[in-house]
This record gives C-alpha cells, structure tokens and sequence, in this order.
C-alpha cells in the first residue's frame, strides 16, 4: 500500500462521520477491509479517540474560511436553522469529495453546496437564495482577475469581433432587492445570535453586520455587478440593456447583437454597448 | 555534516538571528510596524509563502532593503515522496532567490489534497513510520537538488499523529536519509508530546540537536477536555510555559542554529515586542551559559 493511499485513508477517516467511528469502534477489521492492515496497525493502538478533535478543528478551519468568503448567507442561514449542521454537511456531500478529481477549490466547491443548501430553507427565510446568489456574485468577482478594470478604453469597439462580458463583470436577476438593503434588527436581539456568536468568536471572525432584504420584488432586479479596481459597483439596468448584455457570450459582435433589436431601441442600446466598451465591462472574445 | 552536493555548504550558512514570520497580507503587514518601533528585536524576517500568492509588497521592500529574510514554503507535499514537480520547484527557488533567502522550510506532510490551491491548504501531519520517513528524505534531497537551496523540513502542528515511531525519532531519521538539518518548531513539539501523555523533553536527551537550523517558537491555546490536552496552534505572543521549558532545554545544545523565529503573525506590536525581548533574554543567557 502506498504512502499515497495512506494518506487517502486518513483523510477519509478524518472528514467521513461514519467511517471515523466505525474505525474508532473495529480499527483491526476497517484496516483489514481497506487493504491497510499491516502499514496501519499502529494506529489501532494509543489515543486515537484524538482524530475527533483533528476532525473538529480542521472543519472549523475550513467554516472560517467559508464564514469569510459568504458572511451573511452563512450567518442568516444558521441563524435560522439554529445550528452548524446546513454548514457541515459539506464534508460528507458529493461536492466535499469530487472536488478532489477536479478544478474546483474547496470555497468554489462549498459555494455550490450552498446554493443548493439555500434552496432547502426557503421556507424559513425565503431570500436565502438571492442573499447567495449576491455572495456568490461578490465573491466570483474578487477572485477573477481584473487588472484594467478600473480603466476607462478610449479605443473604438471594433463592431465586427464577437465580444464577452470582461472578468470583473457579472450579470444578475435577483428577485429581492439588493441596493436598499436594510437592517434586521430582530436578529440581533432573537436568541440565535447568541448562539452564534462564540461560533464566530471561535474563529476570531467579527460577527458580519447584519442585512438582509425581507421584501420580494415584484419584478427580478437585473443589476450589473462590477469591480473598478477594488471598488464595487452594483448598477440597476433595464430589461433591454441586460439582454443585449446578456448576449455577449462571445458568439457574437457588436453589429450582430444589434441586428436582433427593435430599431427604436437601437440608439440606446447601442450607447449602453459603447458605455460598456469604454467601461472595460466588455471585452473581444479571444479564440 | 559536510558539503551535501547542492547550494551553499551548512557549515557556511550564516547566523541571521532573532527574527519574526509573516505571511501574504497584501498591504501594511504588521511587522513592518514592529521594525519600526523596536528595531533592536527584529534581525530577520521569514516569509511564509506559496508560489500561487507569491510575494507581498511588505516583503519584497524589506529583502530590498538589505535586511535578511528566509522562505518558509507552505505548499510542497514532501510526505508522498519523489517526484516533486520539477516546475514547482523552480517558481519556490525564485521566491526565494528574489528575498535572498540563505536557505529555504517548511512543515514536512501533505499541505494540500485535490487541486494545489491557496483555498485547499490544509496542513496534514506526515505518517511517523520509518518508510514515511524515508520517503519524505528522497523528497527533501529531491527539493534541495532542484532548488540549489538547503531545505530545514519543519515538524508540523496536529491533534492527531498516526504512525508507530516517536516523532523525535522520525526527525532524527529524516535528517540522516537526506542530510540536512532541520527547523525544530517547540510549540507543535509540545503539541505532540501532550498529544502522547509525555512530558515537554520526553525523548529530546537522544535527539541530535546539532541538526537543528532553526528553531520557531509560537504561542498556543491551551484546551482541556475528556482528560486529554490540546493546544490550538494559534500563534498567538503569549507562549505556554512548557514552550518555554523546551526552548530553555534546546538553547543551549543547538551548535549549529543559524535562526530563532517568533511565528505571530498579524498580533499586537506590544505583546509581540516583550515575547521577543524574552527571547533574546533567554538566548544570550543559555546559549552563553552553553
């Protein structure tokens, strides 16, 4: 058996609940079955009750991770389940243990989790997935490069290269308004802050400031989120300007986008596609 | 120990001192602060990096300056063995050349599962058999080889130590198989040797300590549940006492310590400042005493 598949073994052990105390409970006949009765013997003996606390802690190395890149979708959904569990169910999820044979890091990862773990507690706080959805977005847009995003393009668009929307760029619909965010005061005073506050003092994190929409919109929100330089703009646009926007998906160029719009509209869209251009929100699709 | 066939022999490496860690922060590290106001405390600066993150504009003035610096790498797997990645290795040895680092360490185990990024770091203590000990020898002869530098591998931090050799045992073999010498962290040794029911020295009178390069010292939290101790190595500036009780065992028998490194970063200037003078205080004491 290799050092490799050793390894393997124990971080299986160590993040799998179930694996873990059925090696706790029968180490000799668990090893046998993995092949790793001989390397691994020395396990069964001494304090091996401690890779609990081994599992705890590297958890909650990860959670503070998590915590930071999602504050207030991680904050509002504990809040309201009143518990971790939403959060580390991650460990023993599909997107925990496929991200291994992929591109994905542990944070893109557990960012899919949590837009899937979102929509099972709607019922609690109905604007949990918009709430991720905007985290998502902040966090997307952070980590993409964007080195001329702060730069106003004094070039011309060239009308016949097919264009995408530039890295620091993101369309979003989101149906509870993101703009006129408000405070929940309640959440401070219900007992589930209280709760949760030695969690994030746990992990030396601040306690996020607490906002989150509690009015459904009764149109979707289409906002263009932006990062010039490291400042965020979140930009209300009109139904016509996201949809011209969202057809640059590098398919296409400027004449050919415009070629599907109605001519009354075509002076306007074609402003906002050169305010766009000049914006670096646009850029040439690069084959 | 003698010219091992890369970098600068040991024996020429020079003594750098006292110093503190960093790791990227960006913009205004905090022991840029501390330089400034305690300049006497602070003889180098080690840099915790990765080759993804690269270094930080604190950093890169400070080796500019002039003043001494060391890399500790926190993204090499040396705990599978060889090969390494011959490209990683090059963009670690530029690192370190480009903050003229004398020599290059970091933990020996597994830094990262899946895809080697930034976000999936997580430090896992190596296994202590003889094998993994052997294994992770080619690696660090492999490292040493394609870098040019002389690597100290560092014993890890955990709660946890699968394997069936002490890890002073495991350390010493280590050192022999790739001839090097090694960073002797005494807070992650006291994590380990709590992890055991030992006392702080347990093992430490047949340990060659002539192999020990550098040595870090951090401060730790101490937990107590179901009769068992666990520190969280959480570098803070207060160190517990039986730190401090395996660093007064160590100063004076390390002959050949090129470097003694207080890991707290991004802490208080104040509380950093008085646990360095405590170093200093005790080094000049012991290590003269020796």
């Amino acid at each position: 058996m290799s050092l490799r598949d050793q390894y393997q073994f124990l971080f299986n052990v160590t993040y799998d609940n179930a694996l873990r105390e059925r090696f706790l409970s029968q180490p000799q006949n668990l090893l046998k079955e993995q092949g790793l009765a001989e390397e691994f013997r020395p396990l069964t003996q001494g304090r091996i009750n401690r890779i609990r606390v081994e599992s705890l802690a590297r958890r909650g190395a990860y959670l503070k991770t998590f915590f930071s890149c999602f504050p207030k979708t991680t904050f509002v959904l504990t809040s309201a389940c009143r518990s971790l569990e939403p959060l580390s169910s991650f460990f023993a999820s599909p997107h925990f243990l496929n991200c291994f044979s992929s591109n994905e890091s542990f944070v893109d990862a557990f960012n899919s989790f949590l837009a899937q773990q979102v929509r099972r507690y709607t019922s609690k706080v109905p604007s949990l997935p918009d709430l991720h959805s905007y985290e998502a977005a902040l966090y997307l847009l952070r980590t993409r490069p964007h080195d001329e995003g702060g730069l106003t393009r004094e070039v011309p668009m060239d009308l016949t290269r097919c264009l995408v929307q530039a890295p620091h760029a993101l369309l979003r619909r989101f149906t509870y308004p993101i703009t006129e965010i408000v405070e929940y005061i309640d959440y401070f005073t219900a007992s589930s802050w209280y709760h949760l506050a030695p969690l994030y003092a746990a992990v030396d994190e601040c306690m996020p400031t607490l906002v989150i929409p509690h009015e459904a919109l009764s149109d979707p929100l289409l906002a263009l989120l932006t990062l010039q330089g490291k400042e965020l703009r979140v930009l209300k646009i009109k139904a016509s300007q996201y949809d011209v926007l969202a057809g640059c998906d590098g398919t296409r160029s400027c004449h050919q986008l415009l070629e599907a719009v109605e001519s009354a509209d075509l002076p306007r869209l074609t402003a906002w596609l050169d305010y766009c251009w000049q914006k670096r929100i646009l850029d040439y699709f690069e084959e | 120990m003698g010219f091992s066939g890369f970098g600068i022999p040991k024996e020429k490496l020079p003594w750098i001192g006292i110093g503190v860690a960093t790791e990227y922060v960006g913009e205004d590290p905090a022991f840029v602060r501390l330089c400034e106001e305690y300049p006497d405390l602070v003889q180098f600066v080690e840099y915790g990096g990765t080759v993804e993150l690269g270094l930080d504009a604190g950093i890169s003035n400070w080796a500019r300056s002039g003043h001494p610096t060391t890399y500790h790498y926190l993204d090499i797997n040396l705990g599978y063995g060889p090969p390494l990645s011959a490209d990683w290795c090059e963009a670690t040895a530029e690192l370190a050349r480009r903050i003229n680092a004398p020599w290059i360490c970091g933990d020996v185990g597994i830094w990262y599962y899946g895809q080697r990024l930034i976000k999936n770091v997580m430090l896992t203590h190596p296994i202590l058999s003889q094998d993994s000990a052997d294994r992770t020898a080619d690696a660090i002869r492999e490292l040493q080889e394609r870098t040019g530098f002389n690597c100290f591998p560092e014993n890890p931090p955990s709660h946890f130590y699968p394997g069936d050799i002490h890890l002073l045992d495991y350390f010493a073999r280590l050192t022999e198989q790739a001839d090097c010498w090694m960073t002797l962290d005494c807070a992650h040794l006291l994590m380990y040797q709590y992890a055991h029911g030992h006392d702080p020295l347990t093992g430490l009178d047949g340990f060659p300590l002539d192999r020990v390069g550098e040595i870090h010292i951090a401060g730790g939290t101490l937990l107590e549940m179901d009769q068992e101790r666990y520190i969280i190595d959480s570098h803070i500036p207060q160190i517990l006492p039986d730190t401090w009780t395996i660093v007064d065992y160590v100063f004076p028998r390390v002959a050949n310590l090129r470097a003694i490194c207080l890991e707290a970063e991004e802490q208080k200037t104040r509380p950093v400042a008085l646990t360095l003078k405590q170093i200093h205080e005790r080094w000049r004491r012991l290590a003269v005493a020796a």
